[in-house]
């Protein structure tokens, strides 16, 4: 006869948050990477949840930005998020400004050319605004306002420039705007790249999928150590181009669904004290985030508060 | 080198371009420094340091010698730089030795204020761009020239003479208007009238007497700065009054111009910017001192 095992608690479920260089993070820093380099000028576009806004903060901590206290300041890539019911250029202006750090207060006339000093002197190569879909026309019109003024003399410096926007459907956005008769938009279109001025970044393939299933299996695998993700690639892919979660019918699967899919169903099957994932844990998931995915949940009763001693 | 990494929280804290201080810079001279660097107008750092803490401000005649603990605190995290670093841009420390018995404020190296060096006609019509002067603010145009860099020896009373480079300072324009150290809507270290850069200010030699004066009060200064304590003070000043005693009996003359009629008051709370005038004045050494420290540890310990 022997001793019943005792019953350790499992710790809790730890989540991975590092940043995954996916196919689609390929796709779409190659094209940021290209506007980098050859300070072309793109609008850049993909379905809302598929990464953008990571692959842009990993393109900046990757792009060799510092400040040395001798005065020194290098910042290749300067990355803003587009400003929010703002309508006015200064509310642009005060995002790019507030990249390089703590800017005392100065009138909005002075902040104009001082911008165009920093980004001289700190070396800027490429501009990226993230939810470009936000920006208005005087925004662009600042944009081009600064890019005009590096480019000339004493600075003579060409800038790339990226509009990252998340679109749906078949819209393709500023493309009109650009295309308008207005001498503002035909400057701005004679600015953008000859080669893919318009960019869209399509999620990932059942293949792609596939790999990144795999990789989750090596991140997870300490905790949940038969995890075997990849053999329910086929089910996951069809799950996640749902009509619900893919309503444009790209056929392709954003990260931010598979993520979504993938952690919750592997810290269930981790709290049921599973060393791999199953079919039902699984299709539980996929039902909560397609069919009861705008469920209402009523919050009701006591919860359970621990006494305090 | 020490950098700043985009990664890093203090990338967003800090201002744009970082400056360092130089050895002996002077903390005005690093904040116009900042000014320069980042592009700015002269005085910006300054002004946003008064609005950041809750600290009231200097006012007009600020000397910048001695600097608000809240103040060196907040500007050393926008440098990314130790406060000891800041500190020592100012002779806060020295002072503190130099007067143990109480907390080091300006008037422990200048005296008692005596306004500012503002000409009335002038503080009338620009008195709200001149946001702070300071008590006989001059430049050296080498130092300027060579480094942007306002040595805290600028500060010291007496000196008319660049220490390092033997030229005299500069306390005016060509112009004829005074040099303000922070001024509205101008670029720093630049005449806020004619905007004439300080660095090419006229470099003027001193004569042997000025030189010889020069050296001995920087000498002293040096002597108190690097090594001073209340001790080798109280000494210096024993020797000033025995030397009043035995050969001054009548009113004298002293290096800066004022006249000494009776050594009065409190010996401790004299200036250090006093006690160099007095021992200059009278041909007081700094061997003259260590020797008179020595001996009357000698007497006291038999």
């Amino acid at each position: 006869m022997t001793d019943p095992v005792p019953c350790v608690p499992r710790p809790p479920f730890v989540l991975h948050q590092q940043f995954l260089e996916t196919a689609f993070e390929r796709r779409f820093q190659g094209i940021l990477r290209q506007a980098w380099q050859e300070r072309s000028w793109h609008v850049i576009a993909a379905v809302p949840g598929s990464g953008k806004s990571l692959g842009i903060a990993d393109v900046l901590h990757q792009s060799g930005a510092y400040k040395d206290t001798t005065g020194t300041t290098r910042l290749p890539i300067l990355a803003i998020r587009a400003p929010k019911n703002a309508t006015r250029e200064q509310a642009l202006g005060m995002a790019l400004s507030a990249a390089f750090g703590i800017i005392p207060r100065m009138p909005w006339a002075q902040r104009r050319s001082w911008l165009v000093q920093i980004l001289a002197s700190t070396g800027v190569e490429c501009i990226i605004i993230d939810d470009a879909q936000d920006l208005n026309l005087s925004h662009l019109a600042l944009l081009k306002e600064l890019t005009d003024n590096l480019a000339a003399p004493p600075y003579e410096r060409q800038i790339g420039l990226c509009l990252v926007a998340a679109h749906s459907g078949n819209v393709m956005p500023f493309k009109e705007t650009f295309a308008r008769p207005d001498v503002l938009w035909k400057q701005f279109r004679r600015r953008m790249a000859t080669e893919n001025p318009y960019c869209v970044v399509p999620g990932h393939t059942e293949e792609e999928v596939r790999h990144i299933l795999i990789t989750f299996e090596n991140l997870y695998q300490s905790q949940l150590p038969d995890l075997q993700l990849h053999r329910w690639t086929k089910t996951i892919f069809t799950w996640l181009i749902n009509p619900i979660l893919d309503p444009d019918a790209t056929g392709r699967v954003t990260m931010d669904h598979l993520s979504r899919l993938v952690t919750t169903s592997l810290r269930r099957a981790y709290e049921q004290g599973a060393t791999d994932i199953d079919a039902a844990t699984l299709q539980a998931v996929a039902e909560v985030m397609i069919l009861r995915r705008d469920d209402i949940t009523h919050i009701d009763g006591s919860p359970d508060v621990a006494e305090a001693g | 080198m020490p950098q700043v990494t985009f990664a890093s929280p203090n990338w967003l804290s800090s201002f744009p371009h970082l400056v360092e201080p130089y050895p002996d810079e002077w903390f005005a001279g690093l904040l116009l420094r900042g000014d320069e660097t980042n592009h700015r107008e002269s005085g910006t750092i300054w002004r946003y340091l008064l609005r950041s803490t809750t600290h009231p401000g200097f006012g007009p005649g600020s000397s910048f010698i001695v600097i608000p603990e809240a103040m060196l605190s907040y500007l050393a995290q926008r440098l990314t730089i130790s406060r000891e670093r800041l500190l020592a841009t100012t002779y806060a420390g020295a002072l503190a030795r130099l007067y143990a018995t109480e907390s080091p404020h300006a008037g422990h190296l200048l005296g008692p204020r005596r306004g500012v060096t503002i000409p009335p006609l002038l503080e009338k019509s620009i008195g709200n761009r001149a946001s702070a002067t300071v008590v006989g603010f001059h430049v050296c145009p080498i130092c300027i020239a060579q480094a942007r860099l306002l040595r805290r020896t600028a500060v010291l009373p007496h000196l008319r003479y660049c220490p390092t480079h033997h030229v005299a300072f500069q306390t005016h324009c060509t112009c004829g208007s005074p040099l303000i150290l922070f001024t509205r809507r101008q670029r720093p270290f630049v005449c806020f009238t004619c905007d004439l850069d300080w660095a090419q200010l006229p470099h003027l030699q001193p004569d042997p007497d000025q030189a010889i004066r020069e050296r001995d009060l920087w000498a002293l200064y040096e002597f108190f700065l690097v090594k001073g304590t209340n001790e080798l003070k109280a000494s210096a000043l024993s020797l000033v009054r025995y030397h009043v005693r035995t050969y001054q009996p009548l009113p004298s003359k002293l290096v800066s111009g004022r006249t000494l009629f009776a050594l009065t008051g409190d010996l401790d709370h004299f200036s250090l910017g006093y006690v160099v005038d007095l021992l200059v004045s009278f041909g007081i050494s700094q061997s003259d001192i260590v020797r008179h420290t020595l001996s009357a540890e000698k007497s006291s310990a038999s």
